[in-house]
C-alpha cells in the first residue's frame, strides 16, 4: 500500500503560471496550495519532491478529447483515456459528445457524468449543439448547463446549416455557455480522406481542399459578428483560417481558437506511404499551412493547445486510406510533441547555438498558457484548472521536465487505441508528476491510482 | 527477400531496360507456333480483382499462361470486401493457398502496396485506385521505343495526355516512366479534371485540345471514368467530347506520324472517335498485344527463375 499522504513539499522547483515564471517551493495540503514561498521548511510529514531543474505548472486542461465511452469501449474508455491524460500532464478533460449514445440530452448527460464518477481526473462533458449531431434540431441546452456543461459542439462535423448555427450561437448567449465549431463544409469536403493538394494528387487519393475550413470559419466569423455570442474554433488546421481568426479578434469580436499538436509538428508529406495513421480530420495540411499555423502561434492567435485525441482500434486503422477511420491518439505526448518541435525551430533560427540556450521565459510561459490556464477559461472550468500557483487555490499541478528527450514505444501507449503519429518523433519534455485537486496520481513519470 | 511491383517508383533505370529487354525476348515467343514456355512451371499466379476487369486480368492469365505457371482467379465485388479485415483475410488466405504471386487490383489508391506490406510474396499491382497501373506504363513505353525506334529511352517524345487525369493511374504511371525515359509531357483536360496541385508532376498543363495537336507525336487518350464521378465533375459526356476528343478532324491537324493511343477500355464517341481508334495512326490493338508480353516479363522477373528456362516447350 502506498502511504496516503496528505501533504507534499515540492522543492526547488521554477513555478510557471499566469503570474508568471519564478523560483518558489509548493506545500499542498487537503487538495490545496496553503503556500507558495522561497524556502519553505521541511517538516516530517511531508513528503517532499524535489524539483531542481523541473518545471511546476498549473494542470493541463484539454479541451478536445475523445474519451470513446460509452459506445466503443474497445478504441477507448473514460478510465484508460484518463490515464493517457495524467502521463501527459492534464489534470482536466473536456470529453467530446460524440459517443453513442450522442451526449445531447439531460438524461445522457446524468448518465456519461456518473460513468465518469471516479475517474482519475477531471471529465468535463461537451454537449452536443443539435440533436444526434444531425445539424437540425437544437438540443435542450440550458437544462443540460444546468447539470454543468458548459461547451456545446457538434465535433466530428460542422453544424453545416447557417441558420441553425445563427440559433444555437443567440440560445448559447442566453445561457452562458460556449459553442465550439468544427469547421468543415461537407460537400467541399467531398467525402475526401487527406489534405487536397501536391501529395493527394500524386498518391491519387481524394483530397480535402482548405476552403472546406476556410469558409465556414468565414461564415461562423460573420455569425458571431451577428450575434455577439462567443465562439471557439477547434482544431484551426490552415493558414488562411489562423489569418482570419486573428483578423476577427483585431475586431474585437469573442472568438477563441485552439490548435492541434500534430498540425503543428506534421504535414501532409507523411502520407506519401498511404499510413492510414496519419489520416485525421482536419487532414494534416501542407507544410507551408504548418508554418502559417507556428505564425499564429508566435502572434498569439491560438487560445489552446487541444490534443482532439481519437482513439481507434487496430481494425479501423488496418485497412486501405480511403477505408480508414480519421484520427489520432494525443493524450500523452501533446506537450512534449510542440515542445519537441519548438526546440528544432529554436535550433535553425539558432543553428550555431544548437539546443543551447532552450525556451526564454516569455517562450516558456507562452506554451504553458496555451495548455493551462486559457483553456480553462475557454472551458469556463478556471476556478479549478489552470489557478494561479498561490496560497488557497486547489491543487492541480503539473511537474516537467523541460530538457528530457524520448521516444515514444508502442507498450508505453496506455491507450485503448495505439494510432499515435509520433512514435519515430523526438519529443522533447517529460511530465513527471501530476496532482489531480492535491491527489498525486503521477509520480516519477509512473501511475500512482 | 522478395520483390514486388506497386509503383513505377520500384524500379531503378536499370531495371526498366532490364525488364523492356525481357518484354522483346517474351514477344519472340509470342511470335511462336507455340507461344508457351516452361519458365514459371510449378509456380502459382493468383488473379485478385476488387474491381471489375477483363483486359487486364487475361492479360495477365495470359501471360502466366504461355510460362507454363497454374493460375488461380479471385474475382469480388469490391462491395463485398469494402472492409479492411475482410481484405486482409481474403489475401492470406490466397497466400496460404500456396500462391507464389498475386496480382491485384483495387479501387482504393495504396490498397496493393498495403496488402503487400502483409504478404511474405511478391505482389503485381494491376491498378489501384486513382494510384498506379505500372504494367500498363511499362508496356506503353515498350510500344513507344518500337514505334519511334528510339532504343531504351524515349527521348524528345512530345507526349500529350488527354482527358480524366485526376482519376486515372494509367496516367500516374505514364507521366513517372515516359518522363524518366526522356519524353516531354502535356496534359490535356478541362481543369475539373486535373489535379489541382500539379507543383510535383513534371509535365506542362494545357486545357486545349486543339492547341497541342500539332506539337504531339503521342496523343495519349484517357477514358472518362463516370463511375468514379460521386459529383458531377463534367455536364454531360458530349460537353467533355466537344473540346477533348479525338475525331478525325482533330486527328487531321496532328502530324502524319502522330500516334494515338489508349488504355482501353474506349468509350467510342467519347474521348475518341471509332474512325480514329481504327486509323492506322492508332496503336491500341499493338498495346494489347505486347501487354502480354511485358507482363510475361514482369512475372518472370518477379519470380526470379532461371534463364535456362526460356528454351521452347516442345
Amino acid at each position: 500500500m502506498v502511504a496516503d499522504y496528505r501533504k507534499y513539499l515540492i522543492r526547488g522547483g521554477t513555478l510557471v503560471d499566469s503570474i508568471g515564471v519564478r523560483r518558489a517551493d509548493l506545500l499542498i495540503e487537503d487538495g490545496k496550495i496553503i503556500a507558495s514561498e522561497p524556502g519553505i521548511e521541511s517538516q516530517r510529514q511531508y513528503q517532499e519532491i524535489d524539483a531542481r531543474g523541473l518545471v511546476v505548472s498549473s494542470g493541463f486542461v484539454d479541451l478536445h478529447a475523445h474519451l470513446r465511452e460509452p459506445g466503443n469501449e474497445k478504441s477507448e474508455t473514460i478510465r484508460s483515456g484518463s490515464q493517457a491524460g495524467i502521463l501527459g500532464g492534464y489534470t482536466a478533460l473536456v470529453a467530446m459528445p460524440n459517443t453513442t449514445p450522442t451526449i445531447d440530452s439531460p438524461e445522457v448527460v446524468q448518465y456519461v457524468q456518473r460513468l465518469a464518477d471516479g475517474a482519475p481526473l477531471d471529465i468535463f462533458f461537451a454537449g452536443a449543439i443539435t440533436k444526434g449531431r444531425m445539424g437540425e434540431s437544437l438540443t435542450e441546452m440550458s437544462k443540460m448547463a444546468d447539470l454543468g456543461i458548459k461547451l456545446f459542439t457538434d465535433d466530428g462535423t460542422g453544424v453545416q446549416n447557417a441558420q441553425v448555427m445563427r440559433r444555437a450561437l443567440e440560445f448559447s448567449k442566453g445561457i452562458g455557455v460556449t459553442i465550439a465549431q468544427h469547421c468543415e463544409d461537407l460537400e467541399l469536403a467531398n467525402a475526401g480522406s487527406i489534405n487536397e493538394g501536391a501529395v493527394s494528387s500524386i498518391l491519387g487519393v481524394k483530397g480535402i481542399p482548405n476552403a472546406a475550413e476556410d469558409v465556414m470559419v468565414a461564415r461562423d466569423i460573420e455569425l458571431v459578428r451577428l450575434t455577439g455570442a462567443r465562439l471557439h474554433f477547434l482544431h484551426i488546421s490552415t493558414a488562411r483560417s489562423a489569418a482570419m481568426v486573428k483578423m476577427s479578434k483585431s475586431d474585437g469580436l469573442p472568438i477563441t481558437a485552439e490548435v492541434t499538436p500534430h498540425h503543428l509538428v506534421l504535414s501532409d508529406t507523411q502520407l506519401m506511404g498511404f499510413d492510414p495513421v496519419f489520416k485525421v480530420n482536419p487532414p494534416l495540411r501542407s507544410n507551408h499551412d504548418r508554418l502559417g499555423l507556428w505564425d499564429a502561434f508566435d502572434g498569439g492567435v491560438f487560445d489552446a493547445v487541444a490534443t482532439d485525441h481519437a482513439p481507434h482500434h487496430k481494425e479501423s486503422k488496418d485497412t486501405t486510406l480511403d477505408h480508414a477511420a480519421f484520427g489520432l491518439i494525443g493524450l500523452q505526448t501533446s506537450f512534449a510533441a510542440v515542445l519537441g518541435e519548438l526546440h528544432r525551430r529554436l535550433d535553425k533560427q539558432n543553428p550555431e547555438d544548437i539546443d543551447g540556450g532552450g525556451l526564454s521565459d516569455e517562450q516558456l510561459m507562452h506554451l504553458v498558457s496555451l495548455f493551462t490556464w486559457k483553456p480553462a477559461r475557454i472551458a469556463r472550468i478556471e476556478k479549478m484548472h489552470g489557478c494561479q500557483l498561490v496560497a488557497g487555490q486547489p491543487a492541480n499541478i503539473t511537474i516537467f521536465d523541460p530538457k528530457a528527450r524520448w521516444r515514444l514505444v508502442g507498450t508505453d501507449v496506455v491507450s485503448r487505441s495505439k494510432n499515435s503519429p509520433y512514435f519515430d518523433t523526438d519529443l522533447v519534455g517529460k511530465v513527471l508528476y501530476t496532482f489531480v485537486n492535491g491527489e498525486l496520481k503521477l509520480k516519477e513519470g509512473e501511475l500512482c491510482l | 527477400m522478395h520483390r514486388s511491383l506497386v509503383s513505377i517508383s520500384d524500379l531503378t533505370d536499370e531495371e526498366v531496360t532490364e525488364l523492356i529487354d525481357l518484354s522483346k525476348v517474351f514477344r519472340e515467343v509470342n511470335s511462336r507456333e507455340i507461344p508457351k514456355v516452361p519458365a514459371l512451371r510449378g509456380k502459382t499466379v493468383a488473379t485478385l480483382f476488387f474491381e471489375n476487369s477483363t483486359r487486364t486480368r487475361l492479360s495477365f492469365e495470359l501471360a502466366a499462361t504461355r510460362l507454363s505457371a497454374d493460375v488461380l482467379t479471385f474475382t469480388l465485388g469490391s462491395s463485398s470486401v469494402s472492409k479492411g479485415e475482410s481484405l486482409r483475410d481474403t489475401a492470406e488466405t490466397i497466400e496460404s493457398l500456396g500462391a507464389d504471386l498475386i496480382i491485384m487490383r483495387h479501387s482504393s489508391s495504396g490498397a496493393v502496396g498495403l496488402v503487400g506490406s502483409w504478404l511474405d510474396i511478391p505482389l503485381v499491382n494491376a491498378g489501384d485506385g486513382a494510384h498506379e497501373h505500372p504494367t500498363q506504363a511499362l508496356l506503353d513505353a515498350f510500344t513507344l521505343m518500337d514505334q519511334f525506334e528510339t532504343g531504351p529511352r524515349l527521348d524528345g517524345i512530345n507526349v500529350a495526355i488527354v482527358g480524366d487525369v485526376l482519376h486515372s493511374r494509367v496516367a500516374r504511371s505514364n507521366v513517372q516512366l515516359m518522363s524518366r525515359l526522356g519524353a516531354k509531357i502535356t496534359l490535356v483536360g478541362p481543369p475539373v479534371l486535373l489535379p489541382l496541385d500539379l507543383s510535383l508532376w513534371p509535365v506542362k498543363v494545357s486545357h486545349s485540345l486543339d492547341e497541342v495537336l500539332a506539337g504531339s507525336d503521342v496523343l495519349y487518350l484517357l477514358r472518362i471514368q463516370s463511375e468514379r464521378f460521386s459529383e458531377s465533375l463534367v455536364p454531360s459526356l458530349s460537353e467533355f467530347a466537344k473540346s477533348f476528343s479525338l475525331n478525325m478532324e482533330r486527328l487531321a491537324k496532328a502530324k502524319k506520324e502522330t500516334v494515338v493511343m489508349h488504355p482501353g477500355p474506349m468509350i467510342r464517341g467519347v474521348e475518341i472517335t471509332g474512325e480514329v481508334a481504327d486509323s492506322p495512326q492508332s496503336l491500341v490493338r499493338k498495346q494489347v498485344e505486347n501487354g502480354v508480353s511485358v507482363r510475361m516479363a514482369v512475372l518472370y522477373w518477379l519470380l526470379g527463375a532461371g534463364q535456362e528456362r526460356l528454351e521452347p516447350i516442345w
